[in-house]
């Protein structure tokens, strides 16, 4: 193609018009009414989804872990502390499980999750954190080995 | 007149005052440098001064990490837990242990895995298909009747999980879009994340839990 003047290589910019629109047109199939088949506003709307989709996949993230976290404080209020006491007690124990498989072992190892709560309490306790003060020391812990080696 | 006149003693008042403070120390500091010889104290005892620390009332101490032993401790309670101890030991000679699970770090996520699983590790990770592995970083092990926790970490030759690569794949494509109305600003990029497939071929307990071997990683060469 030989373009003569400037104003026509602008204007050739791109495939063809149709194909252009097709590529639009083929992501909102699925919509309903005008936005499915009148070009102008399907493309609004083909833009606000692709960003929400953008924006969902670090949304997703936030919301696991705000899940995780809201599943760890049912769990751990059935052992009578809270979720910051068990990340702090198991954080002081070098304990590094995250949300996650805290969360997994809450749900399919209680047994398991029962064992961390205790240790978490009782180090926390062993800590001096004002919160768990009034719960017992859980009697299942053997404390020897939570006392920090002195250097 | 009257009030110019008092502002006039002020000002002097001041001055002298301020003049006389700052005189000895600062400024004579500043352009003699011979007076600081005289300050230097020769002999005497070597003092470090203190920061001062503010307290107010509503300040907390700051926390100590430092515990004492409760005195409830026993050794009814040590007894108790050689026992726990030694039951396990019992289980893992006999193989009573049940299907066991694990927590392991892997590619920088934990995953929860038993045996004949499959996990994907997404991004990009150097094995290639058919590699054996064995997993060394194991956050917690546990079976029917026990849970063994890492701090963070098990000891590796205690516990090895043994596992191979089946496949490496990519993910769907993901569609990443930016756009700034208005702005003349638009970017559309398409991504497809590398995803490995792994087996987890077994999870084990080798030898006694409390059991520390005198030389370790002889297993291994660098």
């Amino acid at each position: 193609m030989v373009f003569l003047t400037a104003q026509l290589f602008v204007r050739s910019r791109g495939p063809d018009e149709f194909w252009r629109k097709r590529q639009i047109f083929k992501l909102a199939a699925h919509y309903i009414g005008r936005k499915r088949n009148c070009y102008s506003i399907a493309i609004r709307n083909v833009h606000r989804a692709l960003l929400k989709a953008t924006r969902g996949r670090q949304l997703k993230k936030q919301d696991m872990r705000e899940l995780w976290e809201t599943r760890l404080n049912g769990a751990t209020h059935e052992h009578n502390i809270s979720l910051k006491i068990l990340l702090e007690g198991l954080n002081r124990c070098n304990i590094l499980l995250n949300r996650k498989s805290l969360a997994n072992l809450a749900i399919w190892e209680p047994r398991t999750f029962k064992c961390l709560s205790d240790i978490a309490c009782a180090k926390a306790k062993l800590g001096g954190i004002k919160r768990v003060a009034n719960n017992s020391m859980p009697e299942t812990v053997m404390i020897k080995g939570l006392v920090d080696e002195l250097d | 007149m009257a009030a110019l006149g008092s502002f006039n003693r002020l000002f002097n008042f001041a001055t002298n005052t301020c003049v006389k403070r700052i005189l000895p120390t600062s400024t004579n500091k500043q352009y003699y440098l011979g007076l600081k010889l005289r300050q230097i104290e020769v002999a005497g005892y070597a003092t470090r001064k203190q920061p001062v620390r503010y307290k107010l009332p509503w300040f907390k101490p700051n926390p100590s990490y430092q515990e004492e032993i409760p005195e409830e401790y026993e050794e009814k309670k040590e007894k108790a837990a050689a026992d726990v101890i030694n039951k396990i030991n019992e289980q893992i000679a006999t193989n009573q242990v049940g299907r066991l699970f694990a927590v392991i770090y892997l590619c920088g996520t934990q995953f929860k895995i038993t045996e004949n699983d499959v996990i994907a590790i997404e991004g990009h990770w150097p094995p290639q298909p058919g590699d054996q592995l064995n997993l060394e970083k194991v956050l917690l092990v546990g079976g029917k009747d026990f849970t063994l926790i890492g701090r963070p970490i098990l000891n590796r030759e205690l516990v090895s999980v043994n596992a191979t690569v089946i496949q490496k794949t990519l993910s769907h494509t993901i569609t990443r879009f930016r756009m700034r109305p208005r702005k003349q600003f638009k970017r559309i990029n398409f991504i497809r994340i590398p995803r490995t497939m792994l087996r987890i071929n077994s999870i084990t307990i080798n030898g006694n839990v409390d059991k520390k071997k005198e030389v370790e990683g002889l297993d291994r060469i660098y």
